[in-house]
């Protein structure tokens, strides 16, 4: 996952553009939110929208894979299937029949630092997503039959984005080799063996330790009363109590990288040979990851971008050739991908996406360059926030990562301050070197 | 409805299969469905009903479920419509919520008007367009736009060319400016072309690694048939012959703004986009264009459709059918169908193919939304090990919707999800904008659109089971599976296994291997092989006794086979599976049948012809009498085509080392075009010194039956066995 902007909707200011007028520069006014926390520790931020008759409710759980135990890895993710089983006053299999039945859409998904669940409902149902959420925080049943189906249903989640699919597992294999030594070198989905010897009371202790009030963020965005809303927030999530916060593994260990490690890998599933390299990159609140972003940008968004102007079009080696910059609270990856063309090598692919990222930390970026990345941002930023659920899902983030929710507002401004020196100086930092992860996919017929 | 008016089969396994849909049917349309007598769920049961909405004042309780609180009005976006002066339809929503612009245009003529055999040609078109114009290069396209962070794509569909693009209002005008100039002048430069091709040649491959879209692909040419424009699809091949000129042959004749309407959506009044549009699309002009040709859909005969894939450990499902055109009535009924079936939480893959075995993570449900003729596709991806059962699961819960129609409750909650959705797409005026656009494309009144929260709220119940009747009955679905090599042997049940390659061709069979045997001498070989002449002259009768159990949409039943025959050609049959009993007797000149001990009927002239033919103690030695043909050898088994004198169409397959008769293939024509069934011969025994198989499987799309058959010979038979009894 890219990095995700956290700019919301943005309604113009006061002035009305003429068309034609290229040069203006567009102000935005901030989102407007509020936000308070429980006394059990439950955050809670409302952003209050009456534009569609929707309301989106979005609960983060602060755990993700890399507070797991080694010898316990995809228990997070497995907690979010489980999170759709029973409660006390819900049974087995409905909550997605309540929800759909309302008019609304539910879903979840878990990531290294996080786990999220989330629903958007018809707006006079906004009782029922709390009264689920509330519910399934401390009154959730882990028993027998659940946690069996869960473990036969991820294991084909595992199948179909892994082992069925081609260059599975690719993006595991770079974050183990650029985050050896940390929790972040194993996967989300985590390993078959230990979902299947985990013991139910393994699952309850998991559940006891993270799924409490003063481990959750609750966002509610879009068409709703706030007192009504915060009524029922309260009757709902109010009874819990405050338990102590959760230990965590400290985020250490790092392990040196050595130079480059290689694998190359026959895929009968793949059909053009492939190169992923990843190097180490810059976490999410790192301040050099605004420049990383636009870098990002300037390398391979859109055909105007040096990488597919040098590998797709001019040199003709590769179908597809992208740099992304992925962010973690503690750390990020950079993920160099090229897909070789129909006959052509992959090895030159590998070394002309190598020359490209030596060239730019050697030779920065022009200023052409850098005002396309801006704009490309500035119009990301508007566009990415359609709908009340990005906005709750970028609310929560932002809270969570950067500890003001108002970053929401600010980042903008972060990305436009940044220059050509800082754009250089983050390519130097992150590509003069030879660590690097290189994973090579060849198609073997089957 | 559906009957066989022709009994020809050994066993009547056609007759007993449409008694069977006849008796479902019967039953279905006379039995008004029952409520739902299934518990309530405990949430509903333990929580308030949710039927009076909550007063904003009442206590919320973490005890109780909530009552939904009174609901928002949903209106429907409102919309200004236009028409230039070349003819260019305009939709027009404003939304000044942020300062951004949306632009849909949307040109009649798509991928079905690529040239048979440059499949790929016209998608090409959309891609090339961004290649060079008169006043650009394709580096200063791309840089202009990128440079100011707008956005603009084209994609061919199938009856259509859609470019999609998006800027902030500052940068509207050069958005349009560009978009005018790929319409108007373009100039398909034979560089740019090259490298394309081989870009596209690439996304080919691609896709051919994706199992699910391989599985896809071979569907839409099942159930629309090869000629289909729905079912055309670029290869390596296709892309290779498309030559520069087809693409600027097929921007001249079809993108015209008169077969085109444009939508701009965003912080913009009517007049400022009606003068832009002017402006910038003015100098587009109209001319006639050609309509467009498409023939009927053609639904490929009942089987299954493989594709083996080395290395894959899921299996690709797909059950398909042929679905209504979305003018047509039952459209919503239909569609609601597929989702209720197979797609996201709460439906019924969902509930058993996942939630109960775990055999899924991502059942799926849908139908295809195109103006001629549609396609229903219900499914999962499966582990390789449980691809029967998962077919078994899925055939099931397709043949009880259509018997029992749905759970009322689960209904409701499928139409206020899909309701749900609809209403939700309110959020994105773009959105709306292209639904809007479809409409006028494709003649669909605007009130379907902006009313099809009340349509998916009409339909009931028994709109959705009939629809299930209609067109997933078990002689429409046809079977589509991507999966590893391995699996080829669980689909056998569920009818003639037929191999395509991954580029959706058929799989040329191996080579045969010539042999120098005439007819005559592998039927010599096989009359050996099962004993000699002398002991089967020496059989005079044969009692065949089974145990036979038969799968059939997802259901087993068991049950018994008695079998009396004389030689030659006198026959007595009972099959009886309790729910369903089939009799025949064959006199040596005369055919009667029965069904669920009814009256014996006279067969009529044709199927008397072949149940005689089927009475014969030997059939396969009639082979040295009648034409045939050595096709060779192959995988083992020597092969003899040939034409029964009933006109059916008939392979043998003979084990290449004991001669004895593998398997026969027959072509069976039904009112739903030929179909073919496999007769498996395993585990012979001797009987009085004659060999026998112990087992027999029939296979065909329809059903399965496994028969465990014991034999005595030269039991005394009375001629009267071989006749109905008169009483």
């Amino acid at each position: 996952m890219k990095r995700q902007h956290l700019g919301l909707r943005i309604v113009m200011f006061a002035i009305t553009l003429v068309i034609g007028g290229m040069q203006s520069q567009a102000q935005y006014k901030p989102v407007q939110f509020k936000e308070y926390d429980l006394a059990n520790g439950m955050h809670v931020i409302l952003h209050e929208d009456h534009s569609a008759p929707v309301v989106a409710t979005v609960v983060q759980y602060k755990v993700g894979s890399r507070d797991e135990d080694p010898a316990r890895t995809g228990f997070a993710h497995f907690f979010e299937h489980l999170m759709f089983e029973s409660t006390d006053k819900i049974d087995r299999g409905t909550i997605d029949k309540l929800v759909n039945g309302a008019g609304g859409e539910l879903n979840a998904f878990t990531s290294q630092d996080q786990t999220i669940y989330h629903f958007v409902v018809p707006s006079n149902e906004v009782r029922l997503a709390l009264w689920i959420e509330a519910q399934r925080m401390r009154k959730l049943h882990i028993d027998k039959i659940g946690v069996e189906t869960q473990r036969g249903v991820v294991k084909e989640e595992r199948k179909n984005r892994y082992d069925n699919a081609p260059y599975g597992g690719m993006l595991d294999k770079l974050m183990a080799g650029t985050f050896r030594g940390t929790p972040y070198s194993w996967s989300t989905i985590g390993s078959a063996q230990h979902i299947d010897s985990a013991a139910i009371s393994e699952f309850k202790a998991f559940y006891d330790k993270f799924y409490q009030p003063n481990n959750a963020i609750l966002v509610v965005a879009g068409d709703f009363d706030e007192s009504v809303v915060r009524e029922t927030i309260d009757a709902y999530f109010g009874a819990y109590t405050k338990v102590i916060e959760p230990s965590r593994p400290v985020f250490a260990g790092l392990q040196p990288m050595n130079g480059e490690t290689k694998e190359t890998i026959n895929d009968p599933r793949a059909q053009l040979p492939a190169v992923f390299i990843g190097m180490r990159g810059v976490g999410m609140k790192d301040p050099d990851s605004y420049a990383a972003d636009l870098l990002a940008k300037i390398m391979s968004n859109g055909e105007s971008s040096r990488l597919y102007k040098a590998l797709v079009d001019s040199a003709q080696i590769s179908v597809n050739a992208d740099l992304s910059v992925i962010g973690r609270e503690y750390g990020g990856l950079v993920l160099l991908i090229g897909i070789a063309a129909p006959g052509k090598d992959i090895t030159p692919v590998e070394r002309a996406l190598l020359a490209q990222v030596a060239k730019v930390a050697e030779g920065g970026v022009t200023d052409e360059e850098l005002t396309k990345a801006k704009n490309q941002t500035e119009t990301e930023f508007v566009q990415s926030r359609m709908g009340a659920y990005q906005i709750a899902l970028s609310l929560s983030n932002a809270y969570r990562y950067f500890g003001s929710t108002n970053e929401i507002n600010e980042e903008l401004a972060k990305y436009l301050k940044v220059t050509k020196a800082d754009i250089q100086r983050v390519a130097k930092r992150l590509f003069q070197t030879n660590d690097r992860v290189v994973v090579t996919y060849i198609p073997v017929k089957g | 409805m559906i009957t066989y008016t022709r009994m020809t089969h050994r066993v009547l396994f056609f007759a007993i299969a449409s008694m069977l849909l006849c008796s479902t049917t019967a039953w279905a349309q006379s039995t008004k469905k029952k409520p739902s007598t299934k518990k309530k769920t405990a949430a509903m049961s333990k929580a308030t009903s949710p039927e009076a909405p909550a007063a904003p004042t009442d206590k919320p309780s973490l005890d109780v479920m909530p009552k939904p609180l009174a609901s928002t009005a949903f209106t429907f976006p409102s919309y200004e419509e236009i028409t230039l002066s070349n003819g260019l339809h305009v939709f027009v929503i404003e939304n000044h919520d942020q300062p951004l612009i949306t632009v849909n245009l949307s040109i009649r003529g798509g991928e079905a008007s690529d040239p048979v055999g440059k499949e790929g040609a016209v998608s090409m078109t959309a891609d090339m367009l961004f290649k060079g114009t008169k006043q650009h290069t394709a580096a200063q396209i791309a840089q202009g736009l990128d440079g100011v962070g707008a956005t603009l794509k084209a994609t061919a569909g199938t009856e259509s060319i859609n470019f999609n693009g998006s800027s902030l209002k500052k940068h509207a005008p050069l958005l349009m400016q560009t978009l005018s100039e790929l319409l108007v002048t373009p100039t398909f430069p034979q560089e740019e072309f090259d490298k394309l091709k081989e870009q596209m040649a690439a996304g080919v491959a691609y896709e051919r690694s994706r199992p699910m879209e391989l599985a896809q692909a071979l569907a839409r040419k099942v159930i629309y048939g090869v000629n289909s424009p729905y079912a055309r699809r670029k290869t390596e091949k296709s892309v290779a012959a498309v030559q520069v000129g087809d693409l600027s042959s097929f921007h001249t004749t079809w993108m015209r703004p008169n077969a085109a309407s444009i939508a701009i959506v965003g912080d913009i009044t009517v007049s400022e986009a009606k003068s832009l549009l002017e402006k910038s699309l003015g100098a587009w002009k109209k001319a006639d264009v050609p309509t467009l040709t498409f023939p009927e859909q053609e639904v490929m005969p009942s089987a299954v459709y493989f594709i083996p894939r080395k290395g894959s450990v899921q299996s690709s499902i797909i059950v398909s059918a042929a679905a209504p055109a979305m003018n047509a009535p039952d459209y919503h009924a239909v569609e609601l169908m597929g989702g209720f079936i197979g797609s996201g939480f709460g439906s019924l893959f969902f509930n058993t193919l996942r939630e109960t075995y775990s055999y899924t993570y991502s059942p799926f449900g849908f139908v295809s939304r195109g103006r001629r003729y549609n396609r229903i596709a219900v499914g999962a991806e499966v582990r390789s090990a449980v691809t029967d059962s998962a077919i078994v699961v899925m055939l099931r819960e397709i043949k009880k919707l259509g018997f029992e129609g749905p759970d009322e409750q689960a209904l409701d909650r499928r139409k206020k999800y899909e309701v749900g959705n609809y209403r939700r797409l309110f959020e994105n005026p773009s959105v709306v904008a292209s639904l809007l656009q479809n409409a006028w494309m494709n003649d669909i009144p605007y009130s379907e659109i902006e009313e099809e929260d009340k349509r998916i709220e009409g339909v009931s119940g028994s709109n959705v089971q009939e629809a299930t009747d209609r067109y997933l009955n078990m002689f429409n679905i046809r079977l589509v599976v991507v999966g590893s090599p391995d699996v080829r042997s669980k689909l056998e049940q569920f009818g003639q296994v037929i191999d395509y390659s991954t580029d959706i061709q058929p799989a040329p069979a191996d080579a045969f291997e010539s042999v120098s045997l005439s007819v005559n001498d592998i039927v010599a070989k096989y009359e050996q092989a099962l004993g000699g002449s002398a002991a089967i002259a020496a059989l005079k009768t044969l009692t065949t006794t089974a145990e036979t159990s038969m799968l059939m949409q997802g259901n087993t039943m068991s049950g018994t086979y008695t079998r009396k025959q004389m030689a030659p050609n006198k026959e007595y049959a009972n099959f009886d599976l309790k729910v369903m009993v089939q009799t025949q007797w064959i006199d040596g000149t005369k055919a009667w049948t029965s069904m669920m001990n009814g009256p014996a009927a006279p067969a009529d002239v044709d199927e008397s012809k072949q149940l005689l033919l089927d009475a014969r103690l030997f059939p396969v030695l009639s082979l040295r009498e009648q034409k045939a043909v050595v096709k060779g050898k192959q995988g083992g088994m020597v092969v003899v085509e040939t034409t029964a004198p009933s006109g059916r169409a008939e392979t043998y397959y003979f084990n290449a080392n004991t001669f004895l008769l593998d398997r026969m293939e027959k072509v069976e024509s039904t009112p739903n075009g030929p179909m073919t069934i496999v007769e498996r011969y395993e585990e012979y025994v001797a009987v009085d010194g004659v060999m026998f198989p112990s087992v027999l499987k029939v296979q065909n799309p329809i059903y399965a039956i496994t028969m465990k058959n014991t034999y005595k010979g030269n039991v005394a038979m009375d001629d009267a066995t071989f006749a109905p009894s008169t009483k």
